[in-house]
C-alpha cells in the first residue's frame, strides 16, 4: 500500500541521518583521541608547578619554560624540559 | 599660628544616620542584618551617627555601639533631638552626642569639627584640604551619553548629573554625583547623589531598575512597585525614597 | 579589502555555529569569496558542522605559529568552490591568539576574500574577544530566553568598547540582531519572549528570526549546512538572512504560528 510505504520510508530516512552522524563522530573521536595520547593532560598543570618552583629563586618569565613528553619508540618516555634563565645584568 | 604643626578647622560632613525605633536589641539585630545582606559593600567601614528620639532613655548605649560595629560601620556617635539631661549623661559614658543640623531643607547629621565646647552652628562650606570639597547640586552640569548602557558596563558621572539618552541594561550601572536622567527604560542600577547629596533624584521613562539609590538610602525592585515598568522620578524626603509619576 | 563579520552571542549553544555555517554557504552560493574561521580555542565545531573534518590537516594556530602556511590550513567547501573554511585549534593555550598575530592573518585572508565570517566561542574570554576585535559587522545570536539576551546584551557592551573600532575611535561596528530557535506558539501562548520584547531590550537592528526547527539536528549530523535544506523552514529563514545582509528588504516569515490541518500534521515535518 503506498500510504504504508510512504511512512516506513519516512522512518527509515530519519534513521539515516543519525546514524550518518555516528559514523562521522566515530572516525574523528578516534582520530582525535590517538592524538591527545601524545601529549599527557598533566603538562600545562606540571608547567605551572616548576615556574612557581623557579620562581622562588630566579626570576622566570612564563615563557621561559617549555616541556615536551617525547614517546622514543615504544618503550622509552623522555620528559623534556626548556629553562630560560634570564641574564642578571639585563632583567627583561 | 602658622608654624603649628597641626591646625583645627570647621567642616561640614554629611553622615548617615541610623534611626531606632526599638531598644530590643535582638529586633535591631534582626533588621540590621537584613537591610546590610541587600547591599554588604554599600555598609562597610560607613561612619554612623545613631539616632536615638524615637526610643525611651532605657536604652543600652554602650550594646548598640558594639552592635553597630559589629556590622563593620564605623560608629561616630549618638543624636537626635533630646534631653539636655540625656545628652549629659551620654558624654559621661563616653560617646560622642552629634547635634543635629536646624535649618529644615537639611536633615542629616553634621558633624561639627571646631574646637569650640559648645554646639555652634555648621562652619560654611569646608577650606581645609583634607576633606573632600562637594559643590552644591544646582551648580552641576550634565554629563549626556548616548547610547545603550549595556549589562556589565558603569559610567560615573563625577560632580555632575548624568543624562542617559538611551537605556540602561540589566546588569549595568549608572552613577552621579548629581542626577540622574534616563531617556529610556531603568533596568539596571541607579546610584545619585552618590558624594552625599540628599536632593539629588533619578528620573526615568520606563522604571524597571534593579536598584536605586539616593544619598546612599537605596531601594530594592521590590519596593517600586508602586510605578513600576512606567515612567517616574525618585527622590528623596528625610531618609525615605518617594517615587513619583513623570508624566 | 574584505568585510569582517563576527558572529557571536555570549551565551553558549544559542546557534552560532549553526549560523556561520548557513551564512557562510550562503554568501558563497550567491558568488561571493568566504572564508569561514573557527575562533574557538581547544574545542573544534566548525569542521563538523560544515562536513570537512576529515580534511583538517593544519589549523588557525599552525598557521599563526608558522607552521603552515594558510594555502596549506584553508580547506576548500566541496559544494561550493567559492568558501574556504579555517579550522580552529585544539590547544588550550589562551595566549596562542593575540591582536597582531591575528590581525596579520585576517589581512593576508582579506586580499583573497570578500567576507571573513568569525565564528566566535561563547564566553567573553580570549577566543571570543579576538573574534570581536576586528569585525565591521557583528551578528548577534540570541535565543528568546532571558539568559541568552542578557549575555547577549553583554556582548554588546564589549562590541562597542573592546573592539578596534572602539580604540581608534572609528565607525562603529554595525550590529545585527538573529533571533533562533523562535517559536512562535510558545510565544502566542504567552511562555515565550517575543520578537518584539526581545528588540526593546536589545535595541539592535532585526536581521533574522530562525524558528526552532528538526532540520538543524539533521544538518549538522550529516554536516550539511542547514540553509542547504531549501524545503525547511530554518534554512529558508536563513536564506531570508542572506538576502538582508546584501541589502535586500525581506518580510520577517515564520513569526506567526501555523495552523496545521490533520493532514499536515500527518505529511509534514
Amino acid at each position: 500500500m503506498a500510504l504504508l510505504d510512504y511512512f516506513l520510508r519516512k522512518k527509515e530516512k530519519q534513521v539515516t541521518t543519525a546514524s550518518k552522524a555516528k559514523e562521522r563522530l566515530q572516525i574523528i573521536v578516534a582520530h582525535e583521541r590517538n592524538n591527545r595520547n601524545k601529549q599527557p593532560d598533566y603538562l600545562p598543570q606540571l608547567t605551572e608547578d616548576i615556574l612557581n618552583v623557579l620562581r622562588k629563586y630566579v626570576q622566570v618569565s612564563d615563557k621561559s619554560l617549555s616541556i615536551n613528553l617525547d614517546n622514543k619508540g615504544g618503550e622509552l618516555n623522555v620528559l623534556e624540559l626548556n629553562i630560560e634563565l634570564q641574564d642578571e645584568s639585563n632583567p627583561d | 599660628m602658622a608654624d603649628a604643626s597641626i591646625e583645627f578647622k570647621g567642616s561640614s560632613f554629611t553622615l548617615s544616620v541610623l534611626h531606632l525605633k526599638t531598644t530590643t536589641l535582638a529586633d535591631l539585630r534582626e533588621d540590621l542584618i537584613k537591610k546590610v545582606a541587600q547591599a554588604p559593600d554599600f555598609f562597610y567601614l560607613v561612619p554612623i551617627v545613631v539616632d536615638i528620639e524615637r526610643v525611651d532613655s532605657s536604652i543600652d548605649y554602650q550594646s548598640v555601639k558594639l552592635l553597630v560595629e559589629e556590622f563593620k560601620f564605623t560608629f561616630v556617635g549618638f543624636t537626635g533631638s533630646v534631653a539636655k539631661e540625656q545628652k549629659k549623661l551620654i558624654r559621661e559614658l563616653g560617646f560622642s552626642f552629634v547635634n543635629s543640623a536646624n535649618s529644615p531643607a537639611n536633615n542629616t547629621a553634621k558633624v561639627d569639627t571646631s574646637t569650640k565646647p559648645v554646639a555652634a552652628k555648621p562652619l560654611a562650606e569646608p577650606k581645609n584640604k583634607q576633606a573632600e570639597f562637594v559643590p552644591k547640586l544646582e551648580l552641576y552640569t550634565d554629563k549626556i551619553h548616548r547610547g545603550q548602557i549595556r549589562s556589565g558596563q558603569q559610567i560615573y558621572a563625577k560632580g555632575q548629573n548624568l543624562v542617559v539618552i538611551g537605556s540602561v541594561s540589566a546588569g549595568a550601572e549608572v552613577i552621579a554625583d548629581g542626577n540622574i536622567h534616563v531617556y529610556g527604560s531603568l533596568r539596571g542600577r541607579a546610584i545619585a547623589g552618590a558624594k552625599g547629596h540628599h536632593q539629588a533624584q533619578i528620573y526615568c521613562q520606563n522604571l524597571e531598575a534593579e536598584l536605586v539609590s539616593i544619598n546612599g538610602n537605596y531601594w530594592l525592585s521590590e519596593s517600586m512597585e508602586q510605578h513600576w515598568s512606567s515612567p517616574a522620578y525618585i527622590h528623596l524626603s528625610d531618609t525615605e525614597l518617594v517615587s513619583s509619576k513623570l508624566i | 579589502m574584505a568585510r569582517i563579520i563576527v558572529v557571536t552571542s555570549g551565551k553558549g549553544g544559542v546557534g552560532k555555529t549553526t549560523s556561520s555555517a548557513a551564512i557562510g554557504i550562503g554568501l558563497a552560493l550567491k558568488g561571493h569569496k568566504v572564508v569561514l574561521i573557527d575562533f574557538d580555542i581547544g574545542l573544534r565545531n566548525l569542521d563538523l558542522i560544515m562536513g570537512c573534518e576529515r580534511r583538517v590537516v593544519y589549523d588557525f594556530v599552525n598557521v599563526i605559529n608558522g607552521e603552515a602556511t594558510l594555502n596549506q590550513a584553508l580547506i576548500k567547501d566541496k559544494r561550493v568552490s567559492s568558501l574556504s573554511i579555517l579550522p580552529a585549534s585544539q590547544t588550550r593555550d589562551k595566549d596562542a591568539l593575540n591582536k597582531e598575530n591575528v590581525g596579520k592573518v585576517l589581512d593576508d585572508l582579506g586580499e583573497r576574500f570578500d567576507y571573513i565570517i568569525c565564528d566566535s566561542p561563547a564566553g567573553i574570554e580570549a577566543g571570543a574577544m579576538m573574534a570581536l576585535y576586528y569585525a565591521d559587522e557583528a551578528i548577534v545570536t540570541t535565543n528568546p530566553e532571558v539568559s541568552s539576551v542578557r549575555d547577549s546584551d553583554r556582548i554588546l557592551g564589549m562590541l562597542a568598547s573592546r573592539s578596534r573600532r572602539a580604540e581608534l575611535g572609528l565607525d562603529p561596528i554595525k550590529e545585527h540582531l538573529l533571533l533562533t530557535r523562535y517559536s512562535p506558539k510558545r510565544v502566542e501562548e504567552g511562555e515565550m519572549l517575543s520578537v518584539e520584547d526581545v528588540e526593546d531590550i536589545l535595541a539592535i537592528p532585526l536581521l533574522g528570526v530562525i524558528p526552532e526547527s528538526q532540520a538543524v539536528l539533521k544538518a549538522s549530523n550529516a554536516g550539511e549546512p542547514v540553509i542547504l535544506d531549501t524545503e525547511s523552514d530554518a534554512g529558508k529563514a536563513y536564506q531570508d538572512v542572506i538576502d538582508r545582509l546584501l541589502g535586500e528588504t525581506v518580510e520577517f516569515r515564520f513569526l506567526v504560528a501555523e495552523k496545521k490541518g490533520i493532514l499536515s500534521r500527518l505529511f509534514g515535518g
